[in-house]
C-alpha cells in the first residue's frame, strides 16, 4: 500500500467510484443523493426535455405549393428551339454545297432539259471588239448540253449576250462577230469565257436554241420528208421520201432561233424550233412562213 | 407497486410517470450516474445525465414488458448505458487527454487482463468505503456528497443544514482520519 501513502486525499477519494450493482443500490439507500427540492428540479428538467423533442418532432407540414414558372421561359425555350434548328438546317445546307462535287454542279448547270450521258460539248465563241475604247460587245453562245442520238434528240445552244459600255463614249454601237471554237473540256469554257469577260459594266441575256439530232421524218403539205441531223450539231440532210432527191445543210444558232444554210452557206433559211416532247418537234420556216411537224423515224430511212 | 403497474405508469403522462420515477428510482439513478462519473462531473452535469435517463426509460416504455424482468433492472441497465456515453462526451468536453511522459500524468487504468491490479483496486475501494462508514454521521454523508456524488461544500451545508464552514472542517478532519484508517489497516494486514 506504498501507493495510497502516495496519493492525496481527493485522489484516494475518487476511488470510491466503480462500486458493484448491488453496493450502488446500498448506497443509494444509505446515503440519500436526492432532496425533493433536487427531486422537483430534475423532473422539470424531463419534461421540459420530453416537450423540446416532442415538439421537434411533432411539427407537421400540410398542403402542396404550386411553382409558377416564370412566363418568359416559355417564349425563351421556343425561340432557342427556333434557333437551333435554322442553325441547323443552315449547316446542313452549306456543307451540302460546299462537299458536292463542283464538277458534276457545273454539268448541272449545263444540261437545260436534257438526261444522260454527255458524248460531246461544244463552244461557239462569237466575240467582237470594235472599239475597246469606246464600246464593246461580246456575245458568246454555247451548246452546253450533249446527247446520245437514241435518248437526247437535240443538242442546245445557249447564246449569252453581253454589252459593256466604257464612260468615255457618248453613243453605244453593238457589233457580233461569229467565232466557233469546239472544246472537249467544259472548263475551257469556263476560261474561254473568262478571257472575254469585259472589265466594265456588262449586262448578259441567255437564249437557247435546241437544234435537233438523229434521224427523223417530217410532214408539210402532204410531202413526206426524213432528215438526218448530224450528232455534233452542225448540220445534216434529208431526202424526200416521194422522190428520193434532197440536200445536205449546215445550221447555226443564233439568239432564239436557228438557221439553216440548205447546200451552200449563202442560202440562209431562219427557223423557230418548238418541242412538243422528246420524239416530236415543229419547225417553223420563216421564208415560206410553213409550219414543218417532226417525228421521230425509228427505220432510219435516210443514210448515214 | 408491481412491474406491470409501472408499465402502465410509463404509458401515462410524461408529468406522472416522470413524478413517480423520479420519487422510487431517482436515489439509485442519481447513484449510477454519479459512480460512473465519479472524479469527472460536476452536480449539474450528474443531475443533466440523470434527467436524461429518465427521458429515455420514459421513450422506451413500450420495450419494456414485466416478463422480461423487472423495473429496477430495466431502470439500471438503461443508467448504466447512458452514464457511460455521458462520461465519454465529459471526457471530451474537459479535455482530459495526459501524455504519459508527464510526472503529473495519474496512473494509467488497468488493462482488461490486469487481474491483479483490478483486484488491488477492488479491495482498496472496499477498505476506503469501510472507512468512509467508519466516521459515522454526518462526516461519512459529508464525505460521500463531496466525492461521490460531486455536491459542493454549500450545497451539502444546505442539505445537511450546517454552516459551509462547519462542513469544511468536518471534511478536512474526515480525509485526514480516512487516511490513517487505511493507513493502520494496511500495518495490521
Amino acid at each position: 500500500m506504498e501507493r495510497v501513502k502516495r496519493m492525496d486525499n481527493k485522489e484516494l477519494l475518487n476511488k470510491l467510484g466503480g462500486l458493484e450493482d448491488h453496493e450502488i443500490e446500498k448506497v443509494a439507500e444509505e446515503f440519500p443523493p436526492l432532496s425533493d427540492e433536487d427531486k422537483s428540479r430534475i423532473i422539470q428538467k424531463c419534461l421540459d426535455k420530453t416537450t423540446d423533442t416532442d415538439g421537434a418532432e411533432g411539427e407537421t407540414v400540410s398542403g402542396t405549393e404550386i411553382y409558377s414558372r416564370p412566363k418568359w421561359y416559355k417564349f425563351a425555350a421556343t425561340a432557342a428551339a427556333i434557333a437551333i434548328a435554322a442553325i441547323g438546317i443552315c449547316g446542313t445546307v452549306y456543307l451540302t454545297r460546299n462537299m458536292s462535287d463542283p464538277s458534276a454542279s457545273d454539268k448541272q448547270n449545263q444540261s437545260t432539259s436534257a438526261q444522260g450521258a454527255a458524248v460531246s460539248s461544244y463552244t461557239i465563241t462569237e466575240h467582237v471588239k470594235e472599239n475597246e475604247k469606246t464600246n464593246t460587245a461580246v456575245v458568246t453562245s454555247a451548246p452546253v448540253t450533249t446527247t446520245t442520238a437514241t435518248e437526247k434528240p437535240y443538242v442546245a445552244y445557249t447564246t449569252e449576250t453581253s454589252s459593256t459600255s466604257s464612260e468615255t463614249t457618248s453613243s453605244t454601237t453593238e457589233t457580233t462577230t461569229e467565232t466557233d471554237v469546239t472544246t472537249i473540256d467544259p472548263l475551257n469554257t469556263e476560261t474561254t469565257a473568262a478571257a472575254t469577260e469585259p472589265a466594265t459594266e456588262t449586262h448578259t441575256e441567255t437564249v437557247t436554241v435546241k437544234l435537233p439530232v438523229g434521224y427523223w421524218k417530217s410532214e408539210e403539205d402532204g410531202r413526206e420528208r426524213y432528215w438526218l441531223f448530224y450528232h455534233d450539231g452542225s448540220g445534216g440532210k434529208f431526202h424526200f421520201a416521194e422522190t428520193g432527191t434532197g440536200l445536205s445543210f449546215t445550221v447555226d444558232a443564233e439568239e432564239d432561233h436557228a438557221v439553216f444554210h440548205f447546200g451552200s452557206a449563202d442560202e440562209s433559211t431562219k427557223a423557230r424550233i418548238t418541242w412538243y416532247n422528246s420524239e416530236s418537234f415543229a419547225i417553223d420556216w420563216e421564208e415560206t412562213n410553213s409550219h414543218e411537224l417532226f417525228e421521230a423515224d425509228p427505220d432510219e430511212k435516210i443514210e448515214d | 407497486m408491481t412491474d406491470t403497474e409501472w408499465a402502465d405508469i410509463l404509458k401515462s403522462s410524461p408529468k406522472e410517470a416522470y413524478g413517480k420515477l423520479v420519487e422510487c428510482f431517482g436515489g439509485l439513478v442519481y447513484t449510477i450516474a454519479a459512480d460512473k462519473l465519479a472524479g469527472c462531473a460536476s452536480k449539474d452535469d450528474i443531475e443533466d445525465c440523470v434527467s436524461d435517463i429518465f427521458v429515455e426509460i420514459f421513450r422506451s416504455s413500450d420495450k419494456y414488458s414485466p416478463d422480461n424482468g423487472n423495473i429496477k433492472t430495466f431502470i439500471s441497465t438503461i443508467a448504466k448505458r447512458r452514464a457511460i456515453d455521458a462520461f465519454r462526451q465529459l471526457s471530451r468536453k474537459y479535455s482530459t487527454t495526459e501524455y504519459i511522459d508527464d510526472p503529473d500524468c495519474a496512473p494509467l487504468p488497468n488493462s482488461p487482463d490486469d487481474t491483479e491490479n483490478e483486484a488491488e483496486e477492488n479491495i482498496l475501494r472496499g477498505t476506503l468505503w469501510e472507512a468512509v462508514r467508519s466516521l459515522g454521521k454526518p462526516d461519512s454523508t459529508i464525505i460521500v456528497y463531496q466525492y461521490y456524488y460531486g455536491m459542493t461544500v454549500a450545497d451539502i451545508a444546505s442539505r445537511l443544514k450546517m454552516t459551509a464552514a462547519a462542513v469544511q472542517k468536518r471534511s478536512l478532519r474526515a480525509r485526514d482520519k480516512i487516511k490513517s484508517l487505511i493507513g493502520k489497516g494496511e500495518e495490521n494486514g
